[in-house]
């Protein structure tokens, strides 16, 4: 795929500001369900996008904007809820970084995506006993991690898949994916 | 752009699903005590052979714990989604119900149980 001649570093700015502004959209919205471990992870997209069009320093770059905008807009940047996040931010997005070069052969995006949520899930887990008072009883929830990570990820993926395929279709992506 | 499920895909999903599979199976045999927390306090441990009424003091009310016939469970508590009493009767050994609004954890233990689970 040719590079079109506009395309600076303004252009990715606004076009990485935008995955910012999405993942922000979805984290808010998803922290309306009452449910602590009934989330998707929608948020992710953003995350899952910016990797597979730009590149991991994009993603981190794009989730760690997330983290910090949202736990201003809800909470403090040091409640427990901010720190949930952000665990689970980097270590999902740490796992689909890691696990890229194996796209598109070994996993499609959506098998990226659901790593990318079983990272997530399981750093919260970790980070939840860590934080609240190291209650073992939260390791009772390890056994519907699996099933969480498997709808979570196939519909994060599913979604990042829809999108990637017509975002290419307008070549908006930064390193010729096709 | 490739279309989702390669076969990486495919043996990942069939990973998790028999990951949360194994989780249905029992492992542990019926329990012999329940210990109750709480606020973060130990209320002590309640035998599972009797019959008992349980009242634990959290931050929200109270919530009455039940012990008959080997089984434990939460009759009623005064938090907004009753996750507790929907978690229904446990009977052995591991099992867990806990009330997050109202603090109250309910552990089921046996004798032979102290590898898992450290009171």
């Amino acid at each position: 795929m040719t590079r079109s001649p506009h395309k600076g570093g303004a252009q990715k700015l606004t076009r990485l500001s935008l995955l910012v502004a999405l993942g922000l959209a979805l984290y808010t919205v998803e922290s309306l369900i009452p449910l602590p471990l009934g989330r998707v992870g929608l948020a992710n997209l953003a995350t899952l996008l910016a990797l597979s069009l730009f590149g991991g320093g994009e993603a981190l770059l794009v989730m760690g904007m997330r983290v910090l905008l949202g736990s201003i807009l809800l909470g403090g940047p040091l409640n427990p809820a901010s720190l949930l996040s952000f665990a689970g931010g980097v270590a999902s997005t740490s796992m689909m970084i890691l696990l890229f070069p194996l796209y598109p052969r070994v996993f499609s995006i959506v098998g990226i995506s659901i790593w990318g949520a079983l990272a997530h899930n399981l750093a919260q887990i970790l980070a939840a006993y860590l934080l609240l008072g190291r209650a073992e009883g939260i390791f009772s929830l390890l056994p519907l991690i699996p099933l969480i990570s498997l709808a979570g990820g196939l519909i994060v993926g599913l979604l990042a898949w829809l999108v990637i395929s017509r975002l290419l279709a307008w070549e908006w992506n930064d390193h010729g994916l096709e | 752009m490739t279309k989702p499920f390669t076969i990486g895909d495919k043996l990942l999903i069939g990973l998790l699903i028999c990951w949360s599979l194994s989780a249905l199976l029992p492992r542990r045999g019926p329990g012999d005590w329940a210990l109750i927390e709480a606020d973060g306090k130990p209320l002590g441990r309640f035998p599972l052979k009797g019959e008992e009424d349980i009242s634990a003091q959290g931050p929200l009310g109270i919530t009455h714990i039940r012990i008959a016939g080997g089984r434990v469970w939460v009759v009623d508590s005064p938090c907004p989604h009753k996750l507790c009493v929907k978690m229904g009767k446990k009977v052995r050994a591991g099992e867990v119900i806990v009330c997050v609004p109202n603090r109250v954890i309910v552990r089921v233990e046996g004798r032979r149980d102290f590898d898992s689970i450290t009171p």
